[in-house]
């Protein structure tokens, strides 16, 4: 199946904040609603996977990971539907693709 | 960590001293043994102008030769000198908000020293920012983004370890306005008012499905798998009326209380990193 892309790292920062604007720069609020959000619109549309690669940043808050990819599933009301139709790399963090998954499975359980 | 309480004390005397504005002289001099923890919690307050109050903080230097070169470089009373990675005192910076700038710019200065190479460090980095964010929820309820937090790195080069020593000076973790309800729904379910236990229930995670009380906040447990994870060692905790140990499992509750949050943990080279 064909992909579309999202680098972290040149497309939104390398310096990922945490969850909202109002504690600070690159939240991952706006990474959802500005990004990751009109990627896997686009991704669904055209029946693409949306491969996101989480590599060259320095570091990831739980709280931006929670606000964009828990805030995608609670958007859908669904994680079935990201696990299905996306895909991760994270070389530099070999925990971060378990814990994005997690806080996809989790995000509607609250 | 180390007799904490009589620290906590000697820091409430400054802080009383700098309220009233009273000059501030710190006597350091017969000092033989002070840990890394306690030297950058001394550092953090002193170097922090909210708290000083204007007042100048003077003082003489430990004539122990090793501490004497720390406090020095330290500028803990106002020298400061340029930083160089050949001195144990890295940086001390603060700010509000969650800063990925000087999050980032620490952990290169601290990786150099350790790794012989600027690196990445993604289990600092996610501390270092939820610990900043916590900061906005530590200080008084609807006032996000008031308090400031400390953040002083400092290089160990007996050990050759960085400390990372957080430090913000607001209501405390267990008083924020993000726990203050779940305190109080976990002493009124669990039949417990002790904030040790309440520590414990958030690092474990387990906090949610115990008390089924809806809670986004991950920053501490968090912190904790960093530990678990080894993104680095030794992490301790002091808020309110709780010291932890955290790599020894130790919870101590405190008789003398800490107002604000102090986080520290240490970089070696055995700890996950990435270039």
């Amino acid at each position: 199946m064909d992909k579309i892309n999202i680098k972290i790292s040149e497309d939104y920062t390398k310096i990922p904040g945490v969850r909202e604007e109002i504690e600070g720069d690159f939240p991952g609020e706006e990474f959802l609603s500005k990004i990751l959000l009109p990627k896997f619109q686009q991704a669904i549309a055209e029946k693409k996977i949306l491969f996101i690669d989480f590599d060259d940043t320095a570091g990831y808050p739980t709280s931006f990971l929670e606000a964009a990819f828990g805030g995608l599933a609670r958007h859908y009301k669904d994680a079935g539907i990201l696990l299905k139709n996306m895909e991760f790399k994270s070389e530099d963090d070999p925990f971060l693709i378990s814990d994005v998954t997690e806080y996809i499975n989790e995000a509607n359980n609250k | 960590m180390e007799n904490t309480e009589a620290v906590l004390n000697y820091m409430e005397e400054l802080r009383n001293a700098f309220k009233k504005k009273q000059n501030v002289m710190i006597n350091l001099r017969d000092i033989t043994n002070l840990t890394n923890d306690a030297i950058v919690l001394l550092i953090s307050l002193t170097k922090n102008r909210v708290l000083t109050n204007g007042v100048a903080v003077r003082g003489n230097y430990p004539q122990d030769e090793k501490l004497r070169k720390i406090f020095i470089e330290s500028g803990v009373f106002g020298n400061e000198g340029s930083p160089d990675a050949t001195k144990n005192y890295i940086l001390t910076r603060q700010n509000k908000k969650a800063d990925g700038k000087i999050a980032d710019e620490l952990i290169k200065r601290a990786t150099k020293v350790i790794f012989n190479q600027e690196a990445r460090c993604p289990g600092i980095y996610k501390a270092l920012l939820e610990s900043m964010a916590n900061t906005c929820y530590h200080a008084k309820p609807k006032e996000i983004g008031y308090e400031t937090w400390w953040l002083t790195v400092y290089h160990d080069t007996v050990d050759n370890h960085v400390s990372f020593a957080f430090i913000d000076t607001g209501v405390g973790i267990f008083k924020s306005t993000k726990m203050n309800d779940f305190v109080s729904k976990f002493a009124s379910l669990i039949g417990v008012n002790d904030n040790r236990e309440v520590l414990k229930e958030i690092i474990s995670g387990r906090k949610r499905s115990s008390t089924h009380i809806p809670y986004r906040g991950k920053g501490l447990p968090t912190i904790f798998k960093g530990l678990e994870r080894n993104y680095y060692s030794n992490l301790k905790i002091i808020s309110n009326d709780v010291k932890a140990d955290l790599s020894k499992n130790e919870f101590t509750k405190l008789n003398k209380e800490f107002r604000g949050t102090f986080l520290y943990w240490e970089l070696n080279i055995n700890n996950r990193w990435t270039k």
